[in-house]
């Protein structure tokens, strides 16, 4: 299998761990349906995975095979997969195999792309700069309604609550930016559907990464702080600065 | 002897999330088949949402990873139509597409237990808090058929009347149609209340509630409503449909309580309110119906019960009210027994609590009182960017089979027996002697957050 095929199993996995078939056509669990694409595997090693799954080496749960390339039992594999079943065990569904355990080199790679690992935080960054169209330097300097903004439009839970925060720009790091400042949308929102998304206060400080996009309810088309990382402290400016110019690279998972 | 446990399966041991607004369905065919649901992510951060999965009547559960939603699950209410293993739900996506505030899909799985991908029966935008009913029905013409309900908020209806119910009546064919029955049938402030609730008899008899809203304010957020109750006697499949019940207004819709008042996105004990209602109709006889619905008053948040026994011509004073109360979820058992779930703030001022209590009457008047939990309503916090809205959840559910009451409710998952006095168990490891979670590893302390509980009532 070539490095470009093996990254994009990367690219559309979250769970990759080196393990042994110990039986086909069985589960580790009561819960999962046998099939004719599931098999019992003992996870050998984690390489990547969320936090609360890397403690994994020695047990075995269930992989609902692909059915692109056979495995035997007692074969060992590089599995990429996703999540799928979780009882006193887990299923996963795989996306694709490697015969034997990847290079020592690539498995590092795999390690450092697991959530909440500081290489996986910086890829996510690294990838929200590429994404964004500007970045700059500066400080909120006003919160206000969007003119466009229907004050009596419907209630709903799930509304975003949009507010327009202007920022007085320091410095633009990235992007065209003529003028001394900027205004950006936010959601003010904390329903479950944007409380991921930042919210400004006057006064407030730090690293905008922006994106310009329509947004159909208000029928124009703005900055927008939408994204979890669209937000950063100002002391994050040298790294991100760092950053900048960079290819950003899909990071996976959050 | 209540049955309560923890449906966190225990490979999430570790796990944190804020697993509120919970729902529950248990397959009238099969009672050891239940499907509940959550705010629940999954746990790897794949392309589903999970919900989660009992085979034994609720003893164990596991998390089946089957809902297209591409973050979370967002509002979401299940239902097997009682055809095999058949499952039925609305669902909002989250995040909704892209220019899109929400985006609503009507869903179906012929095995719940099978790990393939829920099938999108129709998909649209801007609506909220889907809320399934489904059955197969029993008799007559179209015996066999299962019909799918779905009460929804339409946002995008036309004149404001945004009280909804999608009905397929043979939603188990291989391409389902559906209509959108728009049962407001007077002026409003410019949409109704998100909450529509439908509820199904064998017989064909179909009840639904909401909240008729008159006027919002968009300054104060003050709602005046009308809790009004329709009725179809076919099904969905009236001439007129749900136009049974007409008022002394000559509309359809008899308002039960007229001119309530309360303020939208409030907040009680960490959770935000704006309305709760609930319906059940006894299984003996539909023209008995139960209604649970809220308003504000000096006191507080105050739920409120009332009967009719005339297919909801007329309705009772009031049989129950509840202070500082939230989630009523109401049923009817075989024996016509009526259980109560809700969720009700204790020491408001002093040492807030979450009590989760079920009542349960046959006469309406007597309720006995089963204490299922009660958690702090401070902790963890609904604070964003970790805690969110809705904090326990804008509603919980309780429905019955046979004799049974079976049940779900989110709080706080301290293992602490004196929040649980009616014993409970957990799946995820947990020490009750130092009352702490602890991780999969059963060493590791796990902060606390907010669970769902199933509970099985005989």
């Amino acid at each position: 299998m070539s490095s470009s095929q093996i990254d994009e199993l990367r690219r559309r996995s979250t769970f990759a761990f080196v393990g042994t078939v110990r039986r086909l056509n069985a589960a580790a669990m009561d819960a999962v349906p046998v099939t004719d694409n599931t098999a019992v595997v003992t996870v050998d090693e984690v390489l990547q995975a969320p936090p609360m799954f890397t403690d994994l080496a020695g047990s075995d749960i269930t992989v609902q095979l692909d059915d692109a390339e056979p495995v035997q039992e007692g074969q060992q594999a590089t599995f990429f997969t996703t999540g799928g079943i979780y009882g006193t065990s887990l299923a996963v569904q795989e996306v694709g195999h490697v015969e034997g355990r990847v290079g020592a080199e690539r498995a590092a790679e795999l390690a450092a792309m697991s959530p909440a690992t500081p290489e996986h935080q910086t890829a996510r960054l690294q990838k929200r700069i590429a994404d964004a169209d500007v970045v700059v330097v500066g400080m909120i300097s006003l919160i206000r309604f969007p003119s466009e903004y229907n004050r009596h439009g419907p209630a709903s839970e799930h509304a975003p609550l949009w507010r327009e925060a202007t920022i007085d720009i320091e410095s633009v790091e990235k992007g065209e930016l003529s003028q001394d400042e900027v205004t950006v949308i936010f959601a003010e929102s904390t329903d479950a559907e944007w409380h991921q998304t930042p919210t400004f206060r006057v006064g407030q400080s730090g690293v905008f990464l922006l994106d310009r996009q329509e947004i159909p309810e208000l029928q124009i088309e703005a900055y927008v702080a939408l994204d979890p990382l669209a937000y950063q402290p100002p002391e994050r400016l040298d790294s991100i600065a760092g950053l900048i110019g960079e290819p950003g690279e899909p990071a996976g998972t959050s | 002897m209540v049955m309560i446990v923890n449906i966190i399966p225990n490979s999430l041991s570790g796990e944190t999330n804020q697993d509120s607004e919970p729902s529950l369905a248990v397959n009238p065919a099969n009672p050891l088949q239940i499907a509940a649901s959550a705010f629940t992510p999954d746990p790897m951060g794949g392309p589903n949402a999970p919900i989660y999965v009992s085979t034994d009547g609720g003893q164990t559960w596991v998390l089946n990873s089957i809902v297209p939603s591409r973050r979370i699950t967002g509002d979401i209410s299940q239902s097997f139509s009682g055809t095999e293993s058949k499952l039925y739900a609305g669902v909002l996506k989250f995040p909704a597409r892209s220019g899109a505030q929400t985006e609503q899909n009507l869903l179906r799985t012929t095995d719940f237990l099978s790990p393939a991908t829920m099938e999108v029966l129709k998909d649209s935008t801007d609506q909220d808090q889907p809320w399934a009913q489904a059955t197969t029905v029993r008799g007559g013409a179209d015996v066999g058929k299962e019909k799918f309900y779905l009460g929804y908020n339409d946002l995008a209806a036309p004149g404001g009347r945004t009280a909804t119910v999608d009905l397929s009546p043979d939603a188990g064919s291989v391409n389902p149609n559906f209509d959108s029955i728009r049962i407001e049938r007077r002026s409003t402030s410019g949409q109704n209340g998100p909450q529509i609730r439908p509820v199904v008899h064998d017989d064909g008899t179909v009840y639904a509630v909401f909240y008729g809203w008159r006027t919002f304010s968009s300054i104060s957020k003050r709602v005046r409503a009308d809790v009004v109750v329709v009725r179809d006697d076919s099904g969905g499949a009236d001439p007129d449909p749900f136009a049974a019940l007409v008022d002394d207004d000559n509309f359809a819709g008899v308002r039960v309580a007229r001119d309530i008042t309360f303020t939208w996105n409030a907040t009680l004990g960490q959770q935000r309110v704006g309305g709760d209602l609930s319906i059940a109709v006894d299984p003996n006889d539909s023209s008995t119906v139960y209604l649970a619905w809220a308003d504000q008053r000096v006191a507080g948040h105050m739920l409120h019960i009332q009967r009719s026994t005339d297919r909801g011509a007329t309705w009772s004073q009031e049989l129950l009210t509840i202070t500082n109360g939230k989630n009523p979820a109401l049923a009817i058992n075989s024996e016509s027994e009526v259980g109560l779930l809700y969720q009700q703030v204790a020491d408001l001022d002093t040492n807030p609590r979450w009590e989760t209590h079920l009542r349960r009457t046959t006469d309406g008047l007597a309720w006995n009182d089963l204490l299922l939990a009660t958690t702090p309503a401070t902790t963890p916090s609904a604070i964003p960017p970790q805690g969110f809205q809705p904090y326990l959840g804008d509603y919980d559910y309780l429905m019955a089979v046979g004799q049974e009451f079976y049940g779900i409710f989110s709080a706080n998952n301290r293992p602490d027996l004196a929040n649980f006095p009616n014993e409970v168990s957990y799946q995820r490891n947990a020490d009750f002697d130092s009352r702490r979670l602890l991780a999969r590893d059963g060493v590791t302390p796990v902060p606390i957050s907010i669970d769902p509980f199933f509970f099985k009532v005989p």
